[in-house]
């Protein structure tokens, strides 16, 4: 009896139908970005609607404009690393690491940066989400936001994984 | 029919996915923080395969991972539990140590001495066994780890001594697990309570900190041993272990200033030597300590340095009880006392997006290594006492050659003052197929010095000290996450072991040390893992492994050659209750004295997360009564295993 239920649970698991992982995961990434984006403020040159600019993960781009199309705000899907002069909101996928061009993108004080990974958040961002089994967390550059003139809440803080 | 409704509720719950919303119905910041995904695990990060925070597809080695969560879920009381629900782990107890054998290779009486034991990087095997406490005398508590990262596979290219078969990093939680007061409660039927009270705060400009009490005891504990006399048995009452454990950590930004401190005793009846049909109690104290210090610095946009000090202090006290030639009971006393301290200093160097360098250096000063040996604690027998330095210089480079290929390679240098000089090198090649999918060689060696304990015991009966051990390792591993959500991997190794340290036990209470034969171990680590949309998570793990003499092809004891794990979390109709199942499967094991039959075993839990600070565990560890036996002591008597066991945990948050 104990051994048919145990074949019984595992069965329903094989059988049940298996997480869309990268639409989930994207439509995740999005809402945190936009998340963050909410509780930042810029102290200086304010924008007037926010440019959100994405960089190697086309969905995440697709994600987050689901959830803006109400809104004013823009978001564009970076195909070169030139294209992100207007951007205000940058956000950098993991694999964008191995290539230089898209590093020298963090180094903008008036952009609030988010990257995914170690690797481009030591390059400078402010934000850094960081993948876990079945979570995502995110660190923060607290002094570097704050050198940018960005004012981060409290809120969000207490519930970043590291503060740097 | 539950299994039907519980399948349909929980399917319909998550069609309200937050990809279907706009942004004014997004859920709150901590909401999203608790989402679940199904991440690649080559995107997890990681920090202890390459000594420094990485992308787990990036290292040429794999690194293995339990979460909070599953510490949770199963109820895991004990790194010793944790750990054995890693590929090619496998634990044994006598009912007062945990036995670590990795990769089919565990000496019996070794006390982990192979596999380097961190805690946030810290070093904690300690200066005199090179030990590895994993039981309930291991340092931080189960609610106050973060995660586990395992490393299998020789490491002392980057660590040094002990990273023989492996790393283990245990890597405790920050301020945005640990805010405001923690009351963690748990209790067995085998007589075991944990209290454990943490509180922690985070100020918004980045001051973190936490400070954990625990308390363990376990009482009435029955006795291993198959054989146990009446004597013995009938004082099972007098068979006890107590732990109190303070554990602190505060943070500002890239600064962490730790310590953690244990202290055990463990008393349990024995028979006389003088007097067979007389048992008395024999006792074990235990007191360990570490303090660490640790910064990271960005330099530069290339460089960030890392500085880490760390001191630590071990103690351990046994009271043995004798009859004194005159008729009046007296004890043994037996004092073991190390104190050491580590530095620890990197250079991390990116002088291009495809470059990056680890230089690093770093030393441990054994500022006391001593023994004390006397009778009631009066009549001295025996004293000795020694420090020793060791020194460790490694450098380590990443090489991006193409967008899908990646070189590392570094080696170190290490030298102690017994004129150990080892040089450890390291070679890896990261081929990225495709997004989802990677091959990974890597080769490496390590080595472990003679412990204080082996090379004092040996100088004390005037015999060469032992070499030390080496073992070079050949590894390959592929990994996919499949289209269907699968993610599978597989790696297969070859590790060549000279002077292997072990003891021949010439009577039963003395030891000597000696370099043993070669020993060639080849085996497979299978891996797979899949989350469904209904909250369904599945993890399993097949190894099989096999260790032999080179020169008799007979295989190492105390190892099974293949292990199978299997984690199921199960929702049970709703997203807060879960049903966890763990299956851990073991071969038959050699022991000198019988051949140990393989078993499987099943611990069965129902999780209760009723609000994101209230959770409640209860269920049945070894829920079938498996009577299994291990034999981890050099005596090789059988020990049998814990039986089936009710437990209920709660961890109560006061935010």
């Amino acid at each position: 009896m104990r051994w048919l239920t145990a074949l019984l649970l595992l069965s329903s698991a094989l059988l049940a139908p298996a997480i869309q992982a990268q639409s989930a995961e994207a439509s995740l990434k999005a809402a945190l970005l936009y998340r963050f984006v909410q509780y930042s403020e810029w102290s200086a040159n304010v924008p007037e609607r926010q440019h959100y600019c994405i960089g190697g993960d086309p969905e995440v781009f697709t994600a987050l404009t689901a959830m803006l199309q109400q809104s004013e705000e823009q978001v564009t899907l970076l195909t070169d690393a030139n294209e992100a002069a207007t951007c205000t909101v940058l956000f950098l996928s993991l694999h964008l690491a191995k290539q230089a061009d898209w590093g020298l993108l963090l180094q903008s004080p008036a952009r609030l940066t988010v990257v995914e990974g170690a690797e481009l958040f030591r390059k400078g961002a402010m934000f850094g989400l960081i993948a876990e089994p079945q979570r995502i967390s995110f660190r923060v550059n607290l002094t570097l936001a704050r050198q940018n003139g960005f004012h981060l809440s409290a809120q969000m803080l207490k519930l970043a994984k590291e503060i740097h | 029919m539950v299994i039907r409704y519980t399948v349909l509720t929980s399917t319909l719950l998550l069609c309200l996915s937050i990809a279907q919303l706009h942004a004014q119905q997004l859920p709150s910041l901590e909401e999203l923080l608790r989402q679940q995904t199904a991440t690649d695990p080559a995107r997890i990060e990681v920090s202890t395969a390459a000594r420094y925070a990485q992308s787990a597809g990036q290292s040429s080695q794999v690194t293995y991972i339990v979460t909070d969560e599953q510490i949770r879920r199963f109820s895991l009381r004990n790194l010793e539990q944790i750990l054995s629900l890693f590929p090619g782990l496998y634990v044994s107890s006598d009912s007062s140590y945990g036995y670590l054998t990795a990769r089919g290779i565990g000496r019996p009486g070794d006390y982990n001495s192979r596999l380097l034991l961190l805690v946030d990087g810290t070093r904690v095997n300690d200066n005199i066994y090179d030990a590895g406490m994993i039981g309930n005398n291991f340092y931080i508590a189960p609610q106050l780890i973060d995660r586990v990262e395992y490393s299998p596979g020789s490491g002392s290219a980057l660590y040094g001594n002990n990273a023989f078969l492996g790393v283990v990093n245990v890597i405790t939680k920050r301020g945005n697990k640990l805010q405001g007061g923690q009351l963690a409660v748990a209790a067995n039927q085998r007589d075991q309570h944990d209290v454990s009270v943490s509180y922690g705060v985070r100020h918004e400009s980045g001051h973190e900190g936490w400070l954990s009490l625990s308390h363990s005891q376990q009482d009435n504990i029955a006795f291993p041993d198959i054989n146990a006399p009446d004597p013995l048995t009938s004082q099972r009452s007098q068979n006890a272990d107590l732990n109190h454990k303070l554990a602190a950590s505060y943070r500002y930004r890239r600064l962490q200033l730790q310590l953690a401190g244990v202290s055990r005793t463990r008393q349990e009846p024995m028979l006389l030597a003088e007097d067979p049909s007389r048992s008395e109690i024999f006792k074990i104290k235990n007191r360990n300590y570490f303090i660490s210090l640790q910064h990271g610095h960005r330099l530069n946009e290339q460089m960030e340095l890392y500085t880490h000090l760390s001191t630590n202090g071990f103690g351990l006290t046994t009271f043995t009880p004798f009859i004194f030639p005159s008729g009046e009971l007296r004890q043994y006393q037996f004092d073991v006392t190390g104190k050491w301290t580590n530095l620890d200093l990197r250079l991390s160097y990116t002088p291009a997006s495809s470059h990056h360098l680890l230089l690093g250096i770093d030393g441990q000063r054994d500022h006391h290594q001593s023994y004390q040996f006397s009778i009631d604690d009066t009549i001295p027998v025996l004293g000795a006492s020694s420090d020793n330095n060791r020194v460790g210089f490694y450098l380590q480079h990443s090489w991006q050659l193409f967008d899908n290929h990646k070189f590392i390679s570094g080696f170190r240098y290490d030298y102690t003052k017994q004129d150990v000089r080892e040089f450890s090198p390291k070679l890896g090649w990261v081929w990225q197929l495709t997004d989802k999918q990677s091959v990974r060689l890597s080769y490496g060696t390590a080595f472990r010095a003679p412990n204080e304990y082996e090379q004092k015991t040996n100088l004390f009966y005037q015999l060469e000290v032992p070499e030390s051990e080496l073992i070079r390792t050949l590894e390959a591993n592929w990994h996919a996450q499949l289209d269907n959500g699968w993610s599978v991997g597989s790696s297969v190794y070859q590790s060549r072991v000279r002077n292997l340290i072990t003891a021949n036990y010439v009577q039963s209470t003395l030891v000597q040390f000696f370099n043993d034969r070669a020993v060639e171990a080849l085996g497979i680590e299978a891996t797979a893992a899949k989350s469904w949309q209904t909250g369904t998570q599945l993890q399993l793990s097949a190894s099989v492994q096999r260790a032999r003499y080179n020169n008799d092809q007979l295989s190492l004891t105390n190892s099974a050659q293949q292990l199978f794990k299997l984690n199921v979390s199960q929702p049970l109709g709703r997203d807060d209750l879960q049903l966890n199942w763990h299956m851990f499967a073991a071969s038959a094991r050699t022991s000198p004295l019988r051949q140990l039959p393989g078993y499987a075993r099943h611990d069965l839990m129902i999780s209760w997360q009723s609000t994101p600070q209230l959770s409640v565990v209860f269920g049945l560890k070894n829920a079938l009564d498996k009577v299994y036996l291990d034999a981890p002591l050099p005596s090789a008597a059988s020990l049998r295993q814990p039986g089936r066991s009710a437990e209920l945990s709660v961890n109560w948050n006061f935010r």
